[in-house]
């Protein structure tokens, strides 16, 4: 079912069932977006869950000035820097270290901690300001245009550009670090 | 630092290498909708209440223990001594009207003795 097919159906009052259909056709792309971001599958379940549940509750404004896939990245992506905010403000007030409570979280993860190089990489992003985790996550992971990004996130292409090319910078410092 | 660069751009390292729980995007539809049913169910009416009726518990106690503590120490007779002083004090002094009157004009103000006035004789 394509997207316009499912805005057919909510404008035709079928909310419900378009609603349906857009946790089915989205929530594999906004979780691996979101997990990206937080790096733990149990925050980034909490999040996507909060993400459709505050589409479900704006569905009505949605007016379909952007595409349906960008309204709910950018739900999405709040809600994950809003987290990521409140998680580093959380962590500094009990004076504990927020990377270290990700990297903690990080190998958890059998996956990840069995490869060294992966676990380097992971370190890195864990430090990276939220936003510039956005960024970084959305173009490394899943080659997004600059122009879609920019949609999402509501900033110019060319400053996306260079906040890329800046986290990148310290992903591969930090990498270069860990594995010397 | 080259080495890090090629590294970061083997597309091998670009697939997410997280771990996942089985089956797991086949309970998001459900769980999402239990979550919007609970952020749906109006809280009842004992729910509303509870804060305030605790709380109001709480003064009633803490009220309970000071009157309690203060009846059993005598705190609460000593205002009672005290009025019963200044009576015995005030005992024996008399004064006239006229004697209060040329009192109050001396002591107060033109315009509070008018307005005295006003208040007593209703005018």
């Amino acid at each position: 079912m394509e997207e316009s097919d499912i805005l057919e159906l909510f404008r035709g009052g079928e909310r419900q069932q378009a609603f349906n259909l857009m946790i089915r056709r989205y929530s594999e792309g906004l979780y691996w977006h979101l997990r990206s971001m937080v790096q733990c599958h149990v925050d980034a379940d909490d999040l996507l869950q909060n993400t459709w549940l505050r589409v479900w509750n704006s569905l009505d404004t949605f007016r379909g000035d952007s595409r349906l896939y960008t309204w709910l990245y950018r739900i999405a992506t709040n809600e994950a820097i809003t987290f990521l905010n409140r998680s580093r403000q959380r962590a500094m007030l009990s004076l504990s270290s927020y990377t270290r409570e990700v990297y903690s979280k990080i190998a958890e993860d059998d996956n990840l901690s069995a490869d060294r190089i992966q676990l380097a990489l992971q370190h890195a992003i864990a430090k990276l300001p939220p936003r510039q985790k956005a960024v970084f996550t959305m173009r490394y992971y899943d080659e997004m245009p600059y122009e879609e990004m920019a949609e999402i996130l509501e900033v110019s292409a060319s400053s996306l550009k260079a906040s890329y090319h800046h986290a990148r910078e310290k992903v591969e410092q930090s990498m270069k670090e860990e594995l010397d | 630092m080259k080495d890090i660069k090629n590294i970061l751009d083997d597309p091998k390292m670009k697939i997410r290498q997280y771990s996942l729980p089985e089956g797991y995007f086949e309970t998001v539809e459900e769980r999402v909708h239990d979550q919007i049913e609970a952020s749906q169910r109006r809280p009842s009416l004992v729910a509303i209440l509870r804060p305030a009726v605790l709380l109001a518990c709480m003064f009633l106690i803490i009220g309970g223990i000071g009157y309690g503590t203060m009846k059993l120490t005598g705190s609460l007779d000593d205002r009672d001594r005290v009025t019963e002083q200044l009576e015995a004090n005030l005992e024996g002094i008399e004064f006239t009207d006229e004697e209060a009157a040329t009192f109050l004009e001396t002591e107060l103000s033109p315009a509070a003795f008018e307005e005295m006035l006003a208040v007593v004789y209703h005018y």
